[in-house]
Parts: C-alpha cells; sequence; structure tokens
C-alpha cells in the first residue's frame, strides 16, 4: 500500500494563517506537523495493515458523526450546533487515527 | 455470529443515512439540481452499500466467512483512501468551491461535502479493488 498519509503533514502550514489574523485557532493546524513522521517508517506489512485499520477505524467514525450531526441539527433546527459538530467530527477522526493505530502497535493485533 | 451483528450494524447504518436523507430532503422544500445531484450520489452510496452487505450474507448462507483475507485487506486500503479524502475534502473542499463557484458553503454543506466526497472515494476504491483482484 503506497503511503500516502505523509502528505497530510502539509495541512500544517495552514497554521501560518495565525501569523495573518491571530486566530489562535489555525495554530491546531500544527498537529498535522506529525503526519511526517509516517514518511520515515519503515515499509513493514504489519505497520501498512495497521495504519489500514487504524483510518478505516477514522473513516468509520467520519462517517457516523457526520450522519449523527446532520440528523441532530435537522430535528434541532439549531444550525449553530454546526461549527461544533464538524471541529469534533475532525478533531475526533485524527484522534480515532492516531490512538487506534497505537492501539493496533502496541497489542501487537 | 460475530459476522452476523457486522452485518446487522450496516444494514442499520444504511438504513439511517436514508431516513437521514429523507429528513433532509424534507426540510430543502423545493428540489434544486443541486440538491437532486446530491440524492442520486447518495442512492448511489446507499445502494453500493447494501450491494457489499448483500454479497456478505450470500458468503454467510453458503456456509463461508462473509469476509476473506483478501476483502479484509481491501476494506482496509478503501478505508485509507476514505479516510484521506474526507481529511482532504473537509479543508480543501470549501476554498476550492469559493474559488471555483464563487459561493461560500455553510457549515452543513461542508459535512454534507464531507461524507459524500469520502463516501465515493471509499465505495468507488473498494469496487474497483474488488473487481480488479488488487490486494495490499
Amino acid at each position: 500500500m503506497k503511503n500516502i498519509l505523509w502528505y497530510l503533514g502539509f495541512l500544517s502550514l495552514l497554521s501560518f494563517l495565525y501569523l495573518q489574523n491571530r486566530d489562535p485557532g489555525f495554530l491546531l493546524f500544527l498537529s498535522f506537523i506529525l503526519f511526517f513522521f509516517t514518511y520515515l517508517a519503515k515499509k513493514d506489512e504489519r505497520i501498512e495493515i495497521n495504519i489500514g485499520r487504524a483510518t478505516r477505524n477514522s473513516f468509520l467514525y467520519m462517517m457516523l458523526s457526520s450522519a449523527t450531526a446532520i440528523t441532530t441539527v435537522t430535528l434541532t433546527q439549531d444550525m449553530a450546533l454546526y461549527q461544533w459538530a464538524f471541529a469534533c467530527v475532525i478533531a475526533g477522526s485524527l484522534s480515532i487515527c492516531v490512538l487506534s493505530f497505537l492501539y493496533y502497535d502496541i497489542t501487537g493485533k | 455470529m460475530k459476522e452476523k451483528i457486522g452485518i446487522l450494524i450496516g444494514l442499520i447504518v444504511a438504513i439511517l443515512v436514508l431516513l437521514t436523507l429523507a429528513l433532509w430532503m424534507m426540510n430543502l422544500g423545493t428540489l434544486e439540481f443541486m440538491e437532486l445531484g446530491l440524492f442520486t450520489i447518495i442512492i448511489f452510496l446507499v445502494a453500493a452499500a447494501f450491494y457489499v452487505l448483500w454479497d456478505r450474507a450470500k458468503n454467510i448462507r453458503k456456509g463461508l466467512p462473509a469476509k476473506d483475507e483478501r476483502l479484509l485487506s481491501i476494506s482496509y486500503k478503501a478505508g485509507y483512501y476514505g479516510f484521506i479524502a474526507a481529511i482532504w475534502s473537509a479543508v480543501f473542499g470549501p476554498l476550492f468551491i469559493d474559488i471555483v463557484f464563487g459561493y461560500e458553503l455553510e457549515a452543513s454543506r461542508v459535512t454534507a461535502l464531507v461524507v459524500i466526497v469520502s463516501g465515493i472515494v471509499f465505495i468507488v476504491s473498494y469496487l474497483y479493488l474488488a473487481t480488479k483482484g488488487k490486494n495490499v
């Protein structure tokens, strides 16, 4: 499986937008810098499968949480909830990706 | 038993997606061309999900495992591409639409965009890898 995960590291460049409008929210994009380290990962079949599992879990979370967000906002008619829901979807999916990978790597499953 | 539960969960999720779609459509009132396009894409995604579930249920009925090792690795790979597509579409989708169409996407539409783009990437790569016999 070709490693295209490290390209996500380039999203960390968006943190430079902080210099333009001083919004500390943009500094959160610095967390993407960690994805550059996956470029250095050894081409090991076990690691590739673990990356595949971790990203699949993250993808499933993203689908379910997005569907839940759309349903909740539609039912409550509170559009302000969307910005929080969107942040939860993105931040949650990144966390699940990293935590799942660590879990599979540490437990050896 | 575990595989049957997996198929059941998949069915529930697919039905929930259909219900979400119905709620969303009812909320829209009038159907425009863009909404009709989105509706078609989501129906395609749900149909593809039902096909995958039907294929797995067929394997179980024959006494085979629902997913063999090849299908597992294909689902990991498709999930991997779906995840990458979701992140990129969440960040650059609104920017792209703003530049090309001059239209600022609302948060609700960005969420819908992420679901649709990553769903399409997942299902297309899954079906492509499964039919072409490509593996990890």
